[in-house]
């Protein structure tokens, strides 16, 4: 990786995005730009810093931002991206385009003419459009709908095509707005907290949603190198599995998340017991949690210390296909300061929980290889591990 | 030149009919022509429960799949489940879903939508239920766009030459249903079974490129090492060069969308046993911003 970019509820910028990681600041509060009566929730977590551009989707707005910050560090200007690509996760594309669409009384009527253009521009394809075109990349591009596992599965197929040699430098990103449709939709199965996410605690009482983008820039090391980019870090190991179980609920033992996390770590060479961080898909839902220490079990159950287990999902909230992006920036920094992020309010934590959880604030420590998991609607379970140094896959 | 994925069957559901053979027959002539799926029931065609609950999109797929795994039954059953991938393509897989629930929500309030509506929305959930019925625990992805058909099949490609699975469904499902008068969005599904190469298969992928249209496919015939005129071309543009049996699938059937290339690519496949010809399979799709070129996803596949 040779460049990062967010746009997150706790920061637009990197910088300012892991000052708040750091220091506990939290994205989540009342609901703004929507009406909540009705909904089983009042708090989200949106990026109150950016605007939806008129006749534009949000998520691809959001992308941009996080893409332009990435490909600035990167030290790649337009004259440079005609041949960048871009694999860009995503749950439901601009549910923006439909939930503008119901008139005042509450019926949907049928679409005129003048408006169907919008309506090509609402699927998730669109927001990869947008944000290359906004970005000026010419290269190959893939968007994969891969909901709350979005962002890693991007990484890890656009570090499989630098590795295939089959590109030379890609943008990988998940970006998803926040949107009614999530919101109501997640509120009905049950999976909404009432007032804010506490992954791992014995109190958790859901998700809360929230929205957002990461931006990571891939290439190989040796082109990295000629171009004088610095490398921050490298993509060491991907690993892909479905639970095959539940269209919505994850496998309670998390048997394909293991499966996916075992499999990152074997392309990536790398023993457990070297994974500084676990960076942890923690939605703060029933059943997320358990399933993902069970499945932390039955991959790191036999090293001789416990990987340290933490979510940052309690300051974001749950972003969807941008959260496992977004969190990828939290591990390549992690890898940078040697600074493992905390479950910032974790307390008493729940019994099927009990694990290395880090809690209070940041620990301080050599961190030289993080594993990111993530996991999604349709049993999708997808793990990256990132490492300081070229390793295995890399 | 990628010998190493076969092609080992494949299962559709189009404007011909619910299987390969009906789109065969109508390509050949033989058949009825286009009709409606309007009345299309799902589980007349699957051998298991729990499809009729489902979105239309996932109900195509399911068909498909069942037609294309129960051609490769033996090397299908022969792999274990974490090492059977899915990956599948849709443009519009939950724009219907989509506008159902937001219709509820909007007409009678959040509270009242149903809470196992809301999955079908997310676009994923449709390789996902394939993944269950299936069972097909390994690499599970959803590819979204205009030419996703034959980009899904690539993705299926990479993943098993990268080794990340070792056999595969692949293809796209549509069902443009939405219930807000929408234009025809195409109603279609195809998926295929891809295998690493120990398996002799149909035929082989002898190459693959995504990128611009005509350079895509010129790039692809040239790692394939064949001149154009040594290929059938299934294309599904006015202006190839050579006679496109693409553009006369789409005269014969109607618009596929984003199935469309995975459709495509099932009929080539039966030409390919038939003729013994390599094939060349282009998707397209419009271009994404003004003054860029279309793209297109190209693949090769030629005689085992």
């Amino acid at each position: 990786m040779t460049g990062l970019g967010v746009a997150s509820p706790i920061g637009t910028s990197v910088p300012t995005f892991w000052a708040s990681v750091t220091a506990g600041h939290s994205g989540i509060g009342p609901i703004v730009g929507m009406s909540a009566d009705g909904f089983m929730t009042t708090v989200g977590a949106q990026v109150q810093e950016v605007g939806t551009p008129p006749g534009r989707g949000r998520a691809a707005a959001l992308a941009s931002i996080a893409g332009a910050e990435a490909l600035g560090q990167a030290g790649i200007d337009a004259a440079g991206r005609g041949r960048v690509g871009l694999v860009l996760g995503t749950t439901m594309g601009e549910a923006s385009w439909i939930e503008s669409w119901p008139d005042a009384d509450g019926v949907l009527p049928e679409v005129p003419a003048s408006r169907q253009a919008e309506l090509a521009r609402s699927g998730p394809a669109a927001i990869t459009a947008d944000v290359a075109a906004t970005l000026g990349l010419g290269g190959r591009t893939l968007t994969l709908g891969a909901a709350c596992a979005g962002g890693n599965y991007a990484i890890g197929r656009a570090a499989d095509w630098i590795r295939a040699g089959r590109a030379e430098v890609v943008l990988a990103c998940g970006a998803d707005a926040f949107s009614r449709t999530a919101l109501a939709g997640f509120g009905r199965l049950g999976a909404l907290a009432s007032k804010s996410c506490r992954p791992f605690s014995a109190d958790r009482d859901g998700l809360v949603l929230g929205e957002g983008a990461g931006v990571l820039v891939l290439e190989a090391e040796e082109h990295a190198v000629a171009r004088g980019a610095a490398v921050l870090g490298f993509v060491a190991g991907f690993g892909l599995a479905c639970d095959a179980h539940h269209i919505v609920s994850p496998h309670p033992d998390g048997a394909g998340m293991a499966r996916a996390i075992a499999a990152a770590l074997r392309e990536a060479a790398i023993s457990t017991e070297e994974v500084g961080w676990f960076c942890a898909h923690g939605t703060a839902t029933p059943a997320n949690d358990p399933a993902e220490i069970a499945a932390v079990r039955a991959v790191f159950g036999s090293a001789p210390r416990q990987v340290p287990v933490s979510s940052v999902k309690a300051l974001t909230g749950h972003g969807l296909g941008a959260a496992s992006a977004i969190e990828a920036v939290c591990c390549l920094l992690a890898l940078r300061d040697g600074l493992v992020p905390p479950t910032w309010g974790l307390q008493a934590g729940d019994p099927a929980c009990a694990w290395d959880l880090v809690t209070d604030e940041p620990r301080a420590g050599r961190v030289e290889v993080v594993l990111n998991n993530s996991a999604a609607f349709g049993g999708n379970n997808a793990a990256v591990v990132f490492s300081s140094v070229a390793r295995g896959a890399a | 030149m990628s010998t190493r994925v076969r092609v080992l069957s494949a299962g559709v559901v189009t404007g011909a009919g619910v299987g390969l053979a009906e789109l065969s027959r109508v390509l050949a002539g033989t058949g009825p022509g286009p009709r409606s799926l309007a009345d299309f029931e799902p589980a007349a065609h699957v051998p298991f429960r729990g499809t009729r609950q489902l979105c239309r999109t996932t109900q195509l797929a399911c068909v498909a799949a069942a037609e294309a795994v129960a051609g490769a039954s033996a090397a299908w059953g022969s792999v274990a489940p974490e090492r059977r991938a899915v990956s599948l393509g849709t443009e519009w897989g939950s724009i219907g879903p989509l506008a159902g629930f937001n219709r509820v929500v909007v007409g009678s309030g959040p509270q009242q939508t149903l809470p196992m509506s809301f999955p079908n929305v997310v676009v994923n959930v449709h390789a996902g239920h394939l993944g269950i019925f299936f069972d097909a625990g390994g690499p599970n992805l959803t590819v979204c766009g205009p030419a996703a058909g034959l980009e899904a099949v690539v993705e299926a490609v990479e993943l098993i030459e990268l080794g990340r699975a070792d056999i595969a469904l692949a293809g796209a499902s549509d069902a443009g249903d939405a219930p807000v008068g929408l234009p025809d969005l195409g109603v279609d599904a195809a998926l295929l079974v891809l295998s690493r190469a120990e398996v002799d298969g149909v035929a082989a992928v002898a190459s693959y490129r995504v990128g611009p249209a005509v350079g895509a496919a010129r790039d692809a015939l040239e790692e394939a090492e064949l001149r154009p005129e040594e290929a059938d071309w299934w294309w599904d543009s006015a202006s190839t060069e050579q006679p496109d049996h693409g553009a006369e699938l789409r005269r014969r059937i109607g618009d596929c969308r984003a199935a469309h290339g995975a459709v495509l690519l099932a009929a080539a496949v039966e030409s390919v046993r038939q003729t013994q010809r390599p094939a060349l399979v282009v998707a397209t799709s419009a271009p994404a911003a003004p003054g860029t070129a279309a793209r297109a996803v190209a693949l090769v596949i030629e005689p085992v």
